[in-house]
């Protein structure tokens, strides 16, 4: 038996630290649960009060957690036209909002997919990203297609504007910091994290068979998004873009790879958006 | 003579390891507990307005007064994903309704658990030939995080004045796990093996959420599980060289339903 004594201690720490993170992690979320819980339950009637606190309290999480991230700078504003805003049923915006999540992310990926630097990354990496990308805008596109098929169902407009408060806050301060491919792949991330912790609180929240059937449906994928970019950008990271691609040689990953992926027990909701941030005037 | 396969981590290390982390559930748990206790209490406030585990004096009652005991012990693959039918714990108590789809969670995280384990212990023993530090830790996590899985499941069942669910889905267990875990040999048998059971707890958190969990406190620590589970099988896809988001929306193909069989 071949044992690396060095690599086990490290992996064993390393194991220790993401257990010990994702516990935390796990109370911090489940407590936030709870909390939204409390906020978000009774009546399917939204209160003003309530969504304007909610909004804010939301707003300055995501901010703060992005500009931990260090992506501050000057903004874009191709990417959109009018902001979408609140009106009808909470239902119908937050349908609403989820398209405009989709549509934000669907303008990301492709303004991102431009940049000089993610269009020269040399193979695997870059056909294994432009592959990424390529299906992800297209499961983004039809996510999109699906919440605004329920929003309409439900007697409201599509959505066909991305989510203005976070394109403002930040996405448009962001996308001129992104200067290398980690910094896209993290960018990404974090913004599949917003949309899957969004659908999560409202699964919980609508009243609507069908519409909490597509959140639920599409949640999942969103995180699986975030963990591939999770797993991708690790490798960044670690100097081993070369083991960017289907199938990578198990053995040439390094430990953490194993689980950077998922790095908590339980999908959270503190970074959850409003339900009527993203909803048509 | 044959070359005797290679292990990175030895028996000791992961034991140890193993241990570490056993140490920091317990330490975590009893607050994960009273977290789960809030949401159950916020039963009958929610938009939704169920009780949880009220499908037990509603239709559901009615069909799990249908199902005679006897007969959940009959099949191994009837898994009818939705039917809020009766399922029985480890102490042989019946459940209803919310209750019965929080004890089937438990059995297949336990059943996880159980499996990543004998996962790791052929590897230990060097069954698996030669095991790469990133599927070592990608094991020892995944099944942590399943362990805290079945520990939320049964922190709602536990808090209800149920018992915590110790047994495993016996049901997949026998039609499953003990015919699929004989035909692994090595890492990859082993990446498939756990990606079919990965994609059957997504499939039942998510028909769970959609089709049978009544009370709003319940869908929510399904719904913060379910994307757990999806983002542990888009890794293994990854892994095994499949694309790994194969599908735009979860599907439910491939959930176990109540009347699986807990032991």
């Amino acid at each position: 038996m071949t044992i690396d004594q060095r690599a086990m201690s490290a992996l064993i720490e390393e194991s220790d630290d993401m257990h010990a993170d994702s516990m935390r992690s796990t109370t911090v979320g489940l407590a936030e649960l709870v909390e939204q819980g409390r906020d978000r339950r009774a009546s399917g009637a939204a209160d003003l009060d309530e969504l304007t606190e909610y909004q804010t309290r939301r707003t300055g999480l995501l901010t703060k957690s992005l500009a931990g991230m260090g992506l501050v700078g000057v903004g874009i504003t191709r990417l959109l036209a009018s902001p979408a805003s609140a009106q009808s049923s909470m239902d119908v915006q937050a349908a609403q909002t989820a398209a405009s999540l989709e549509n934000l992310a669907i303008a990301v990926y492709n303004q991102a997919a431009g940049l000089p630097f993610m269009q020269n990354i040399p193979d695997p990496a870059g056909a294994t990203v432009v592959a990424f990308v390529t299906k992800t805008v297209m499961q983004h596109t039809d996510h999109m297609k699906a919440f605004n098929a329920a929003a309409t169902q439900l007697g409201g407009k599509t959505q066909d504007k991305p989510d203005q408060t976070v394109l403002d806050a930040v996405v448009t301060p962001a996308l001129p910091t992104l200067k290398t491919p980690l910094d896209v792949v993290k960018f990404a991330a974090t913004l599949e994290l917003v949309a899957a912790e969004t659908y999560l609180a409202e699964v919980g929240a609508v009243s609507d068979k069908n519409l909490r059937n597509t959140f639920a449906s599409i949640m999942g994928v969103e995180n699986q998004h975030r963990a591939i970019l999770l797993a991708v950008g690790a490798l960044l990271e670690a100097g081993k873009p070369e083991l960017i691609k289907l199938g990578p040689p198990a053995d040439q990953l390094p430990a953490a790879a194993g689980s950077v992926g998922f790095p908590d027990a339980f999908l959270k909701t503190d970074q959850a958006r409003p339900a009527a941030e993203g909803a048509v005037k | 003579m044959k070359k005797k396969p290679e292990m990175q981590i030895t028996e000791a290390e992961l034991t140890s390891l193993t241990r570490d982390l056993d140490d920091m559930h317990r330490d975590t748990l009893p607050r994960m507990q009273e977290a789960v206790a809030e949401l159950r209490g916020e039963r009958g406030t929610s938009r939704r307005g169920f009780l949880f585990g009220a499908a037990g004096i509603t239709a559901g009652a009615l069909i799990v007064a249908a199902c005679g005991s006897d007969k959940k012990n009959t099949t191994a693959s009837s898994g009818s994903a939705g039917s809020p039918a009766a399922t029985s714990g480890t102490s042989g108590e019946k459940l209803t309704g919310d209750f019965a789809i929080a004890a089937l969670a438990a059995s297949l995280e336990n059943l996880a658990v159980q499996t990543y384990l004998a996962g790791l212990d052929a590897a230990t023993a060097g069954k698996l030939g030669s095991v790469p530090p990133a599927v070592a830790t990608f094991a020892t996590t995944v099944q942590m995080q399943h362990k805290d899985h079945a520990a939320a499941w049964n922190s709602i069942l536990t808090g209800a004045g149920k018992s915590a669910v110790t047994g495993v889905d016996k049901t997949v267990q026998d039609a499953v796990v003990t015919p699929g875990f004989a035909n692994v040999h090595n890492v990859v048998d082993l990446a498939k093996f756990a990606l079919s059971l990965e994609d059957v707890a997504a499939a039942t958190y998510l028909n769970g959420i959609q089709n049978a969990i009544q009370d709003v406190g319940a869908i929510k620590v399904a719904g913060s599980i379910q994307p757990i589970e999806m983002q542990h099988s888009a890794i293994l896809h990854l892994l095994l060289g499949d694309y790994p988001i194969p599908d735009t929306f979860a599907k439910t193909t491939g959930a176990r339903g109540p009347d699986d069989v807990i032991g």
